[in-house]
């Protein structure tokens, strides 16, 4: 209860801190009570080599291609350079590390190009029983490439353990284009080996099973699309049962697409709420939805119901013909963004040389103008070869409602070369010649000419679509072009506004829309 | 001659403290000095010779920093190596335990049921006292490993802060006077211990005849009323209990030779299996701290810990007249459980823990058998003959003395008083501690009151005086001075009636102690308002007086000196500051001027970093990092280069 | 005199070997080459004695002894004690003890006047190392350490003890022990002086790896450039001191 009085002092207890004996190495007289062994500091210093168990030098090993750091024995780990992830690994590299303590481990830093990663690492141990002795030095790590299993598997052939075969059979890239863009923005393409181009479609090829359903998922939930599975045997341990397949599976994309002309079959048209049977397709979602462009009554045909009793379309956009609106007159009805009105129109073929005029109704009225130039289908003068047509042509109720013409979009003026402010990003795979021909790039043949034409004719169609419908936009991402073609765009954009005869100018995208891509983002961009 | 060797032929025979020759007992006188001690000089080894010739390169060290012991030659030194001490301390020190100054080896030793001295001071037995010796040792350390449980053995029940000797010790005028008479403390009742100077009378008092040895029984009514004493020894699942008879019993063996036996009235042993083989410990006591155990061995013991208790309560129940009567009671009994057979409180509980006539034994006892009773009854009964120098002792004492004083044990004053004041002790106790933590808090009115309400004398000093807080400071005037307590100084000074020229231990006065100026200004105020012939302030080395007033004047002076020094050094300061500011200031200017064109606020480089990142991803800022990490070092290089 | 020798690899001479004034103890050695180093110090001075101890080498550890006598641990063989009967000389008496702490060296050190013991050895014991070693017997620690034959080279002319002890306690061993002590190590920094050494009045052997400090520390606690085996002018082998200084 009195511990703060004073103890009584003896005299002499004080230590007296005077040298006791000499150092066994080099005879500086030290205190015997304190030092370590019967060596001086200095002596310590200079013999002993706490660190002498650990490597100075190591290997560390990077896969060049998706520069992610081998972890011994086999895990490949992701790690920033310079980050606790990468000192991790570097540290578990070196051997002899767990006799001593780690204080403190830095990197030094080093040219990325010089492939070496150098770390500075401070250590304690105990030399003598008492004397800890702190350390610190250097080591050097040579960063060796080596590729992983995944790159190795996905630049190897047959490696893959599951495709996904995804086709439509149209005869244009539309809708692969639209789900290439949509793949891109849900990364859904990450787990795959390789990617083909095929006739009518693409492959998907994964390394497991699973991967490929993950796809399908994927593609289940943003395309109307039919799956069939197969799969094939490998090997098989008798033993044990176990056996190593390959997974085919083909998803079938409904072949319809948006602005499609269809001729439903009439029983179908009556038990989907009984509508026309004379539809457009104006959206495809994970269904195929159709309207009556003449009452804007709109209905959906699920995947099953189309696989059930399937149709083909009886024109698509390439059968689309330019038309003058003459006159046009809304009717007050309205369904979402589309208003009915009455129009009448000319072929724009036809200006000039006949006054061939046809009234129709069209979904259009909010953004037709007298004397906008729209593209529809041309009924009247067509001959479809099509048995649901001629089923509706036949019919008492419904052959008379057949319209001459069913308008199907606006129509823009373009100047040839349009540059554009935004551009979309491109998934990387190979086509099937390509795979087979290495100079793929230089066209050979005329066949191989026709089709790059083609190819380039579909996409450029596309970004139209993308421009033109704000709904199909935000389901994409769309990013800004790079500074300095943006600037030339400018430059260009000057003389060539594009401008129909109206003023109506060609839709643009906001800048608000557009991403910043980052991939190219690199030193050299800041200079 | 004739009668110096009739007495050597008395002490060759057991003396029996209850049958002592009556020529012994009439010239029996009490000793009054403490203890004899037998410390033998030991003989200059020849070795010294040879070596004194390089002493000179000898380290002479003159203090054992273990045992805080200081001596003056090699011999004493040597002795004291050689010493029990010592050898105790260097033990303690191994085991991880403080070592003990002398005076608290004294005191433990004294706690020890057997002397050292006791033992050793019989010079004619060597070997026995060294092996007796170390045994005590051995105890002691034992005992001190011990000490952390709470023990509440019968022996340190009542410690005394002295020493307290198991022997009393008595001198024989028709003895040699290096002969001295032990008789053990214990064998007293309380209020014959308290009068230690009586002590030949209550011998005298105590003298029995002896009976004859009969053959027949009837005896045994005789001895049952006269004077007997209880022994009993529990422990390990041993019980041994004996009623014996004080007076001797006479047997004549064959040649008519008169042989003095102790007379057994009754005794009884039990052995029950309860220890656990090779763990150790009670069944009862492992259960308490591991829990049960379930195996057959612990069941068996834990029904044989019980039907050893039982046993034991019915042989005391069937003794409990015999009990009730005896003179003392020797119990030994350590250990929870023991204790709890025998004191538990059960219904017809015959041994009460508050029995003043209870003892424990003295000295070592070893397992509990009849045997051994026996033993410890003679070892108890029978007088210590000790022959010692009485030179040579009163030396030793003297030494001994010397020796106390320098490892500054307390004055030996309050031993004396010591056992005959415990009531007092207490309530010293109680004011000690309650004084102290008044002063330490300076509760100046709750102090007075505290002195007023149990009218505790001006004089009052507290009362473990060994302590070592109350070493320096003995007096509650002593504790407030070395607390620097201003307020407590005065009050003790002027209301209470503290005497400022009582010393401490090291001869200090409170002034002495006193750690800053306010305390010392108390006294000499006190000195000035008490008046000169109070109090011999020359001897209370309190300088001369002061009036109050003076005091707080000088003080107020002092303050306002150190106030304005202060607010000059201030500003010196800040008139440096702003200096140097403005220097500073010209400086960057020149600088900034050539180096950037940059007008306004200045902003840090971290501040700049901040802005440059704001709005930035994450990976972005770290690619910035890099990028400004590598420039820096490239910066570096050049530098270096440069040089 | 100082030399440096090796026993078969170990530096620890002192567990290997026990020297005195008058006698030397060798372990039996799958190579001469430690036995010579001894030999080509002390022969025709004293006697040196091959010998084991209950069948093991470390002679050193498990005996103790100066110029009076010698303790053997009680699990030496009457083979082996009847051995060193045989070699040592008469005057030195001979003793088996029987002691809980058996390595006798190791818990004494001693020189021929005073011996420091382990402060846990048994009464007996220190009657006995009194009585035949003629010593004066103190139980004591060095450097807190109880293993006072370990830790301390004793002759009649010094000591050495652990390098950590502190001055204070060097002092009082001193003064009991009436010689002059130092702390030091050997064996480039051991702190087992007494197993990493032996000593006597006028030789010490020390571990190979003993540096030239540590070497002339113990050469003057000890005091060994002044003294030779029976004094200078015994003229033993004072030809060979002569040669010597060549």
């Amino acid at each position: 209860m009195s511990m703060d009085l004073d103890a009584p002092v003896y005299v002499g207890q004080q230590e007296q801190t005077a040298a006791t004996i000499l150092c066994c190495n080099c005879g500086a007289p030290i205190d015997g009570t304190t030092s370590a062994g019967a060596l001086c500091t200095d002596c310590i210093r200079l013999t002993v080599d706490v660190s002498q168990g650990v490597q100075r030098d190591a290997v560390l090993h990077c896969c060049r291609d998706c520069e992610r750091w081998l972890q011994p024995p086999t895990s490949w780990v992701v790690a920033a350079p310079e980050s606790k992830e990468l000192l991790a690994i570097c540290l578990k590299r070196l051997r002899g590390l767990n006799k001593v303590r780690i204080i403190d481990a830095s990197f030094i830093w080093t040219e990325p190009h010089s492939k070496r990663i150098r770390l500075k690492l401070q250590i304690q141990s105990e030399a003598f029983q008492g004397t800890i002795i702190q350390q610190s030095f250097e080591i050097v790590y040579v960063v060796a490439n080596q590729q992983c299993s995944d790159c190795q598997k996905s630049f190897t052939a047959n490696t893959w353990r599951a495709s996904v075969q995804v086709r439509q059979k149209v005869p244009h890239k539309r809708t692969f284009l639209y789900l290439e863009q949509l793949i891109l923005k849900h990364g859904a393409h990450k787990d795959t080996v390789n990617i083909k181009e095929a006739k009518d479609g693409l492959d998907f090829y994964f390394s497991q099973r699973n991967h490929a359903q993950k796809m399908l998922d994927f593609l289940s939930s943003v395309v109307p699309c039919k799956i069939k599975k197969s799969e094939e045997l490998i090997s098989m341990d008798i033993h044990t049962s176990t056996k190593s397949m390959k997974f085919n599976f083909s998803c079938e994309i409904i072949p319809i697409c948006k602005d499609d002309l269809v001729a439903l079959p009439i029983k179908l048209a009556r038990s989907l709420s009984d509508i026309s049977p004379l539809t457009i397709c104006h959206r495809v979602g994970t269904t195929v939805n159709l309207m009556d462009p003449c009452t804007l009554r709109t209905t959906d045909v699920p995947t099953g119901t189309y696989w059930r009793q399937p149709f083909s379309t009886l024109a698509d956009i390439t059968e689309l013909k330019e038309f003058i609106v003459l006159d046009i007159e809304s009717t007050g009805i309205s369904n979402g963004r589309y208003l009915l009105s009455e129009a009448t129109v000319a072929r724009a073929a036809d200006l000039g040389s006949n006054d061939t005029t046809y009234f129709t109704r069209t979904h259009l009225g909010g953004i037709l103008h007298v004397g906008d130039s729209v593209l529809g289908y041309h009924l009247t003068g067509t001959q479809f070869n099509n048995p649901h047509f001629d089923d509706i042509e036949n019919s008492h109720q419904y052959g008379s409602t057949i319209p001459d013409v069913v308008l199907i979009k606006k129509h823009y003026v373009r100047s040839k070369k349009s540059k554009r402010s935004w551009r979309l990003k491109r998934m990387a795979r190979e086509h099937e010649e390509e795979a087979t021909n290495p100079n793929a790039n230089v066209p050979t043949n005329k066949r191989q000419e026709q089709e790059l034409a083609r190819m380039e004719a579909d996409y450029e169609m596309f970004l139209r679509d993308v421009e033109e419908d704000q709904e199909l936009r935000q389901t994409l991402d769309l990013y800004k072009v790079r500074q300095q073609q943006a600037m030339e765009d400018e430059m260009d954009e000057d003389d060539d506004e594009d401008m129909d005869g109206e003023g109506h100018a060609v839709p643009k995208i906001n800048m608000e829309e557009l991403l910043d891509d980052f991939d190219e983002l690199n030193m050299d961009d800041n200079e | 001659m004739v009668e110096t060797s009739h007495m050597e032929e008395l002490l060759k025979r057991p003396l029996y403290v209850y049958d002592l020759p009556p020529e012994l007992l009439a010239s029996l006188t009490a000793k009054t000095t403490s203890q004899p001690v037998a410390e033998q000089e030991p003989e200059p080894s020849p070795t010294d010779l040879e070596q004194a010739a390089q002493d000179s390169a000898i380290a002479t060290s003159s203090l054992c920093s273990l045992c805080k012991v200081s001596y003056n030659s090699v011999q004493e030194q040597r002795s004291h190596v050689r010493s029990d001490h010592h050898r105790f301390n260097i033990k303690a020190q191994l085991r991880g335990n403080a070592p003990l100054d002398e005076a608290e080896f004294a005191k433990a030793i004294g706690e020890l049921d057997e002397s050292i001295s006791g033992s050793e001071s019989s010079e004619t037995e060597e070997e026995d006292a060294e092996g007796g010796t170390d045994t005590t040792l051995a105890a002691l350390l034992k005992k001190r490993a011990k000490l952390a449980h709470p023990n509440e053995d019968v022996e340190t029940e009542g410690v005394p802060n002295t020493p307290k000797q198991p022997l009393l010790w008595l001198s024989s005028s028709s003895l040699p006077s290096n002969t001295s008479l032990g008789v053990y403390r214990a064998m007293l009742s309380n209020a014959e211990q308290d009068e230690p100077a009586h002590l030949v009378e209550t011998l005298r008092r105590k003298q029995l005849a002896p009976i004859k040895a009969r053959t027949n029984n009837k005896a045994q009514d005789a001895a049952v009323t006269g004077p007997h004493i209880f022994m009993c020894m529990i422990g390990g699942g041993h019980f041994a209990a004996m009623l014996v008879s004080l007076a001797p019993e006479i047997h004549r063996k064959q040649g008519g030779v008169e042989d003095r036996q102790a007379r057994v009235i009754a005794h009884k042993t039990f052995h029950r299996y309860t220890t656990r083989r090779k763990q150790g410990g009670s069944q009862s006591a492992s259960d308490a701290s591991r829990g049960a155990a379930h195996s057959a061995g612990s069941s068996l013991r834990r029904y044989n810990e019980a039907a050893l208790e039982k046993d034991i309560r019915e042989v005391l129940s069937d003794w409990r007249e015999m009990i009730d009567t005896a003179e003392l009671l020797f119990v030994r009994a350590t250990g929870k459980t023991n204790r709890k057979t025998l004191f538990g409180q059960y219904d017809g509980q015959v041994l009460r823990q508050n029995d003043p006539r209870l003892r424990g034994f003295p000295f070592n006892t070893r397992r509990a058998t009849q045997g051994e009773l026996m033993r410890s009854f003679k070892e108890l009964t029978r007088l210590k003959v000790s022959q010692v120098d009485e030179a040579a002792l009163a030396a030793a004492e003297a030494k001994r003395r010397e020796q106390e004083l320098k490892a500054s044990t307390p004055v030996p004053k309050p031993q004396v008083q010591k056992p005959k004041l415990s009531k007092e002790e207490e309530a010293g106790l109680l004011h000690t501690s309650q004084i102290q933590a008044l002063i330490r808090r300076s509760k100046v009115p709750a102090l007075m009151s505290y002195i007023t309400n149990n009218s505790i004398p001006p004089s009052f000093t507290f009362t473990p005086a060994d302590s070592p807080q109350n070493f320096r400071c003995p007096t509650p005037l002593h504790l407030a001075a070395h607390h620097d307590a201003p307020a407590v100084v005065t009050a003790l000074l002027t209301k209470a009636g503290s005497d400022p020229t009582a010393v401490n231990n090291e001869g200090r006065t409170p002034f002495e102690l006193t750690g800053d100026r306010a305390t010392r200004d108390a006294f000499r105020i006190a000195r000035h308002d008490l008046g000169e012939s109070e109090w011999d302030w020359e001897a209370a080395r309190v300088p001369s007086a002061v009036s109050k007033a003076d005091a707080e004047s000088r003080a107020e002076k002092e303050r306002k000196l150190a106030e304005e020094e202060e607010s000059s050094q201030r500003k010196a300061r800040l008139d440096r500051l702003k200096r140097e500011e403005a220097e500073r200031a010209a400086t960057s200017r020149t600088t900034k001027s050539g180096a950037r064109t940059v007008g306004g606020l200045e902003k840090t480089a971290a501040e700049r970093r901040d802005e440059e990142t704001r709005g930035m991803t994450p990976e972005m800022k770290m690619r910035l990092e890099r990028e400004r990490r590598a420039r820096a070092a490239e910066e570096r290089f050049r530098k270096m280069q440069g040089q | 005199m100082a030399v440096r020798a090796q026993f078969e690899n170990s530096n620890e001479v002192g567990v290997f070997s026990c020297l005195t004034n008058a006698y030397a103890i060798v372990a039996v050695g799958a190579s001469e080459n430690f036995y010579s180093v001894f030999e080509s110090e002390l022969q025709d001075v004293i006697p040196i004695c091959h010998a084991t101890i209950a069948g093991t080498r470390i002679v050193g550890r498990l005996i103790v002894g100066n110029r009076k006598g010698l303790l053997v641990p009680t699990t030496t063989t009457d083979q082996e004690l009847q051995h060193l009967r045989n070699t040592l000389p008469d005057e030195v008496k001979i003793q088996r003890i029987e002691e809980r702490l058996s390595a006798l060296g190791n818990v004494i050190c001693c020189n021929d006047h005073v011996a420091i013991v382990h402060p846990d050895l048994e009464r007996e014991t220190e009657e006995i190392i009194a009585d035949v070693l003629g010593v004066e017997v103190f139980r004591q620690t060095v450097a807190d350490n109880v293993l006072t034959g370990s830790y301390m080279a004793l002759s009649n002319q010094g000591g050495i003890v652990h390098p950590k002890t502190s001055i204070r306690d060097q002092d009082e061993l001193s003064s009991l022990l009436q010689v002059p002590l130092v702390a030091g190590s050997v064996n480039r920094g051991s702190p087992v002086v007494g197993a990493g050494m032996v000593v006597n009045d006028w030789l010490a052997i020390t571990g190979l790896d003993t540096t030239a400090t540590e070497l002339s520390v113990v050469e003057s606690v000890f005091r060994l450039g002044e003294m030779a085996p029976g004094g200078a002018a015994a003229g033993v082998n004072k030809d060979s001191i002569v040669e010597s200084f060549y």
